[in-house]
This record gives C-alpha cells, sequence and structure tokens, in this order.
C-alpha cells in the first residue's frame, strides 16, 4: 500500500517538474516575431494615447509569418521598419500569430463570415480575395490606386486584374510566383549530359536527357503525391501549358471544369510515366520536404521549383557543404515558365484613419526598396518588372541572378493548380495521383474524376 | 504423437508473449520513433525515416524553444485542460447518476439533448459561438476555453458513466438508507468510491481529448494568453520551412505529461473497461 501511495507522490511530482521546467526553460518563443504587442483581432479602441500626447493608430494584423515560416524574418524586419517611416510613426500593431496558412486561412473564413477581419489581412491564398470581396468586409482600394499613379505603375495589368472583384480592386499583390528547374550539374556530367543553355527545346528531348541519367544509375526527377502533390503538379501544369495555344490558354484559366481535353489527358499520359519510368519509389505518397532531400543529396537530378528554395540550398542543415554550387536552373522544355500573379493583401478596417494607416503599410510593403529586400531575405520574386536589382545581390546569389535573367526568356507563361483550380480539384489531384501513378486508373479516368471534382462548384 | 498439457502449456505462455509483444510494439514504436527523431538533423529525417541519429544533442529542444512560445503554451494547457477535466468529471457524475437511478419527467429529452450533442460539428458552432464569446468578453481567455471544452465533453462522458453507475447494485445505496444515510451521504460516501474507475477513464479521455483540441483553441483565442499546445505545434510547419527536428523534440515535451498520466492512472482504467464484461 505504501509502495503505492509513494509510485502515486513520484508521479505526480514528475508531472509537476516537467511542467515548472518547461515553464522556466521557454523564452517566449515566437513572441519574437510579433511587434509591440499582442491582443485579439477587431478588439480595444482605433486610436490609443501615447506618453506623448500622440494619437496612435493601432492596426490589428493576423500575421501567418511567424515560426518556421520562410518569410518570418522578413515580415518582422518590415513591421518595425515601417513604424520608423513618416506614415507609420503613429502607427502601432497589434499582431495575432497564427502559424501556417492552412490554419490561417481557417480563421480568416471564420472572420470574413462573423464581420470582424483584422485592419490588415493577408493573404495565404485559397480563393480568400473574392470571399472578402463579396462580403463586403473589405475595402475598395481603386480611388487609392487611382489617386497615386505611381504606386499602381508598380503593378503590370495581370497582377492587378489577379486581384479585381466586379470591378474593384481589393488586394495588393506583393510578389509574383515562378517556377523552373533546379537541376544538379554534378549528376548531369556523370550521365554524360550537356545541360541546355535556357531550355530543352521540346518534351522529347527532356526525356532522351531522363533515359541517359537512367542509364547513368540516377534518378532523373522529383516527384510527390501528398499534400496537393506540389511537385507533380508544377510537372503538369508544365506538360499542359507548353502544349501549344490550346493548352497554354488552358493553363491560363481560372477554376477550369473540363478536364477531359486532349491537351489535359496527354499531360497526365506523361505524368503517369514518370512515375513509373523516371522517379523515387517513394515519391507515391511522398510529399515535399523528403523529395527535396533527395535533391540536396544528390539522390535525383531535376527538381522543379521556385526561387524560395535558394536559401535551403546553402543551408548547411538541409544540404550538404557547397551544394549551392552544384545546382544550375533551367525552364521547364519548350521554354516553359510557370508564373502566377499571387493575391493579395486586403484592408479590413472600416474607420477612415485605419483604412489610410493600412494602405500607408501595403504601399511600403509593395515599395521598390521592399520588393528587393524580399528577394534577398526570402527568394519572394518582385512583383514590379523594371526593378533595378543591386550588383551587390546579384553578385552574392548567382543563382538568384540567373532566376531574374531567365524569367526574361521564357516564351510561354502559364499558371498552377494550386493557383487556378477549385479547391477540391486539387484535393482530388493529390488523392488520384498514387491510383494514376500506379495504374489502377487510366490517364482519362484520372480527368474524369478532375471533372467530377471540378463540376461540384457549379451546382 | 500426442504433446503433454505441460507442453501444451508452455506453447500458450509463450504464444500469449508473442502476442502481448506484439501489441506492446506496436503502442510503443512510434513514441520511441519520435522520441528518438528528435535528436535527428533535418536531413537525417528526411534522409530515412528509421536511421539512427548521429550524435545525441539537444540543438533540437532548444530550437523548439526558440521557434515556439511552447513554454507558455505548455502552461495554458495544463490549466485549461486541468480545469476542463474537473469540472467534466464534476457535472457528469452527478448528472450520469440521477439519469441511471431515477425516473422523472423530460428524463428522456434530457438523455436526448445531450446525445444529439454529439452530432454538431465543431465548424458549425465556431461562429455562434465567436460571436457569444466576444459578447461575454470571454474571448481569448482560458475560462472560455473551460467552458468549451467541459461542454464538448460531457456527452461522451455522460454514456460511459450511465453504464457505469449501471453495474452498481442499487440494494448498495438502499442499505445506507436503511442504516440512515442521507441521499447525499449515500451518494458521496457509498456510490462515487465504487465508481472511481468509471470517473478515471472519463477523466482521462476528457485529458486526451482537449489536450490535441486545435479548432477551438485557434477560433477562440487570440494571444499567447489561452493558446494551448497544439497550435505551439504548427510554429514548426511552415511554409516551405517545416522543421521536423523541432517539431519532433517538441511532440516529446508535449506528449509526455499523457503517458505519465497513464502510468500513474492506467490500474483505475483497465478496471472500469472491463467492470460489467462478466456480468450475466
Amino acid at each position: 500500500m505504501k509502495k503505492k501511495i509513494m509510485n502515486r507522490i513520484l508521479g505526480a511530482a514528475m508531472t509537476g517538474i516537467m511542467v515548472f521546467s518547461l515553464t522556466a526553460c521557454g523564452n517566449g518563443g515566437g513572441g519574437e516575431n510579433a511587434g509591440s504587442s499582442n491582443t485579439g483581432a477587431g478588439e480595444g479602441s482605433a486610436q490609443e494615447e501615447t506618453a506623448s500626447g500622440d494619437e496612435k493608430v493601432v492596426l490589428d494584423v493576423i500575421n501567418y509569418h511567424v515560426g518556421t515560416d520562410y518569410a518570418a524574418e522578413y515580415y518582422s524586419y518590415l513591421f518595425e521598419a515601417f513604424q520608423e517611416t513618416e506614415e507609420g510613426r503613429n502607427v502601432e500593431f497589434r499582431f495575432e500569430e497564427i502559424p501556417t496558412t492552412d490554419a490561417f486561412n481557417q480563421k480568416i473564413k471564420l472572420l470574413i463570415s462573423s464581420g470582424d477581419l483584422p485592419d490588415i489581412v493577408f493573404n495565404g491564398g485559397n480563393n480568400i480575395t473574392e470571399l472578402a470581396a463579396k462580403s463586403g468586409k473589405v475595402a475598395d482600394l481603386t480611388p487609392y490606386f487611382e489617386a497615386d499613379p505611381e504606386w499602381k505603375a508598380l503593378f503590370d495589368e495581370t497582377s492587378l486584374e489577379f486581384n479585381t472583384v466586379d470591378g474593384k480592386i481589393y488586394g495588393v499583390p506583393v510578389s509574383k510566383e515562378i517556377s523552373y528547374i533546379y537541376y544538379n550539374k554534378e549528376l548531369f556530367k556523370q550521365a554524360g549530359i550537356e545541360a541546355p543553355e535556357t531550355a530543352y527545346a521540346s518534351w522529347d528531348e527532356f526525356f532522351e536527357a531522363c533515359d541517359k541519367l537512367k542509364e547513368a544509375g540516377i534518378t532523373p526527377v522529383g516527384m510527390d503525391t501528398a499534400d496537393s502533390g506540389w511537385l507533380t503538379n508544377l510537372w503538369m501544369s508544365a506538360l499542359i501549358g507548353t502544349a501549344g495555344d490550346a493548352g497554354n490558354t488552358w493553363m491560363n484559366s481560372m477554376y477550369p471544369t473540363d478536364f477531359n481535353t486532349p491537351e489535359v489527358e496527354a499531360a497526365a499520359e506523361t505524368i503517369q510515366r514518370m512515375f513509373m519510368e523516371y522517379t523515387t519509389a517513394d515519391a507515391v505518397g511522398g510529399k515535399y520536404d523528403p523529395m527535396a532531400t533527395h535533391f540536396f543529396n544528390g539522390e535525383v537530378a531535376m527538381f522543379p521549383n521556385g526561387p524560395w528554395m535558394i536559401p535551403d540550398f546553402s543551408e548547411t542543415e538541409k544540404a550538404p557543404e557547397g551544394f549551392y554550387d552544384k545546382v544550375g536552373i533551367m525552364l521547364m522544355p519548350e521554354n516553359g515558365m510557370e508564373m502566377v500573379p499571387t493575391p493579395g493583401d486586403m484592408v479590413g478596417a472600416s474607420e477612415p484613419e485605419k483604412i489610410e494607416a493600412a494602405v500607408a503599410f501595403l504601399k511600403f510593403e509593395t515599395k521598390p526598396e521592399n520588393q528587393i529586400k524580399a528577394l534577398e531575405m526570402t527568394g519572394l520574386q518582385p512583383v514590379s518588372n523594371d526593378l533595378e536589382i543591386p550588383s551587390e545581390l546579384t553578385e552574392s546569389d548567382p543563382l538568384m541572378a540567373r532566376v531574374l535573367e531567365i524569367q526574361n526568356e521564357a516564351a510561354v507563361t502559364y499558371g498552377q493548380n494550386q493557383a487556378y483550380w477549385y479547391q477540391n480539384t486539387i484535393d482530388t489531384f493529390s488523392t488520384e495521383l498514387p491510383e494514376l501513378a500506379y495504374g489502377n486508373i487510366t490517364p482519362q479516368e484520372f480527368c474524369k474524376k478532375l471533372s467530377e471534382s471540378a463540376a461540384k462548384n457549379q451546382e | 504423437m500426442k504433446k503433454t498439457p505441460q507442453a501444451m502449456i508452455f506453447l500458450a505462455k509463450i504464444a500469449k508473449y508473442l502476442f502481448l509483444i506484439f501489441f506492446t510494439l506496436i503502442a510503443v514504436a512510434p513514441i520511441v520513433w519520435a522520441a528518438i527523431s528528435s535528436f535527428k538533423t533535418y536531413a537525417e529525417i528526411n534522409s530515412s525515416a528509421l536511421s539512427w541519429p548521429s550524435a545525441f544533442q539537444l540543438d533540437n529542444y532548444r530550437a523548439a524553444f526558440r521557434y515556439a512560445p511552447i513554454a507558455k503554451y505548455f502552461l495554458n494547457s495544463v490549466i485549461i485542460v486541468g480545469c476542463s477535466v474537473l469540472v467534466t468529471v464534476a457535472l457528469v457524475a452527478m448528472c450520469a447518476y440521477i439519469i441511471s437511478r431515477f425516473r422523472f419527467k423530460l428524463k428522456t429529452v434530457i438523455v436526448l439533448l445531450i446525445s444529439a450533442s454529439l452530432m454538431l460539428p465543431a465548424q458549425a458552432i465556431s461562429q455562434p459561438l465567436f460571436a457569444i464569446f466576444q459578447k461575454l468578453h470571454i474571448f481569448d481567455t482560458k475560462p472560455g476555453l473551460i467552458i468549451v471544452y467541459s461542454a464538448m465533453g460531457i456527452p461522451m462522458s455522460f454514456f460511459v458513466m450511465v453504464s457505469y453507475y449501471k453495474t452498481i447494485s442499487p440494494a448498495l445505496e438502499e442499505s445506507a438508507y436503511i442504516d440512515g444515510a442521507s441521499f447525499l451521504q449515500a451518494f458521496f460516501s457509498i456510490i462515487l468510491p465504487l465508481a472511481k474507475p468509471g470517473l478515471v477513464t472519463i477523466a482521462l479521455l476528457q485529458f486526451i481529448n482537449t489536450w490535441n483540441e486545435f479548432y477551438f483553441a485557434l477560433m477562440l483565442t487570440s494571444g499567447d494568453s489561452a493558446r494551448t499546445v497544439p497550435i505551439a505545434l504548427n510554429y514548426y510547419m511552415g511554409t516551405f520551412a517545416n522543421n521536423y527536428s523541432a517539431l519532433f523534440a517538441a511532440v516529446v515535451m508535449t506528449v509526455l505529461p499523457t503517458i505519465i498520466l497513464f502510468i500513474i492512472l492506467q490500474r483505475q482504467v483497465v478496471e472500469s473497461l472491463t467492470a460489467g464484461a462478466v456480468k450475466g
């Protein structure tokens, strides 16, 4: 009996010690990224009196660039730097941190329907712009663009159109998304292949190179199926987007519903072949991170992705020392490149002084200097087309310099699934890919499932 | 050749132990795997799921504290989960007793109402809850989450306890009444001690469910003051920048209380789960 009581006391003590040691060890963690304070969105007054008697405008922000997010450091810099400007001097930020865009999107959808949006609404994709615009809870930014032609000139028509709902601009795009192919120069050399200067002239040439790599015992391409099948999505988008005018138009259309077109079916057939012949065994069921590690470890020769991956090449925790120098960049075959405007940040404030302050922040966020800073710190591509990139940046980061150069050589550009398809169709793509990869369904059946899934949004 | 009874007993023993070892491995392997992975580097984790770490260093544990306010969220979890367990157990212990022992008007309606609440998906009630919480000024507070978690835990715990009370013979209370005990004395001194295994089970179920709850912890909070551990774990899962090493370290630190609690209470839980199993 005594022993039993003793055991219980010991167990309880252990739990207690653990709780307190954890508390003592902590240093606030994620709070580091936050600005001034941390309270709920939609609460508190618009203005606060400071010690010096100035009136401060308090802006609520829900920030998902926290924790290990690739842009956490950049956004931390951005908020602080804004408060040092003339427009931001009187602005106080009140942050809510929500790690991951998935969690952020869940919460923002709830806040859209309840009408409690934060003053600055970051955009985590997932059709948030349209939803927010149609709810009438975000500000129409068209008058602000019209009143400041210099600011408006920073954006091309496509980017603004992407953020326009019913003729009104609601989102301020902060970057462009592009993707292409990274290749391992050493593995190409081992297989006796000369990589093209810009891109393979055709998909046939690309697959000839894949065959040679295979003959040399090297896995040609990185692919995946889990978590929306990001890598496979990029291959598939390229196959459709470079399949003549019809394919390119299809791949640049928002919310397609008919997937049983000759171009999409042909692309699905090629994807099936790539799974069966040219990728790693764990691609089926695999997700981005282990596949990226295959590329870092020199186990895969070609890997489709965007410029945000470049910082990882020199991160020794992820890639072996010196890996950065082994990487080359080429466009997709037939000089194709995925390029989509990003859904822009919005203003959820309703009081005039808050709207003014929020717009001032969005202007600051898209200033040419900050677009370059974002490029430098995160790899985010500038939304403006004619920015002068400082030579120090291109010299210190030759791969980034090549990215900036090569995108001008793209003959065809197209969108990608995750930006243009319905969410449930993206999910179907990911869940049906293993079936396609194992040959359990034909490419036509695969496309039919995508069509059926997209059609559900029309009901 | 006919086997001797002793040989049969020996073979049966081996089969029994093999069976136990197999299921123990299934239960323990994920925890051991997470613990081993918490010492591996990012590259080691992604290269091979089953490899051994190159060195046992605490860098990942330090990183876990650096990226997320895990200590603060851990303490919040302990307070919120602890209180919701107490509230649920206290309410269910009394409510289930009355329902299982007495006949009264509207009893069926009450049971139906409690059953109906089991079928409400979290997403369907999140917006009304959000609005009510703001009106009552309990949004982003620990009491707010305690109320939600207790309310969510009551239906399941209620049915477990109703079944458990039915295994306790009413003759025990009747004897107590004959000996002069009041209703409260009979309940607190006779029934509750006998219902301990059932109460421990619902406490444990409530603990596990609320310790892992993510959706309401996200929707009904906005700051660090009431957020719980599952939200902290999301800090290691950034866009294109997952830190699995730190995530595993955080998982190990946060899963330990559940394991320790189960070890302490395992006897009562097993007793409760098997109670009534042999009742004819």
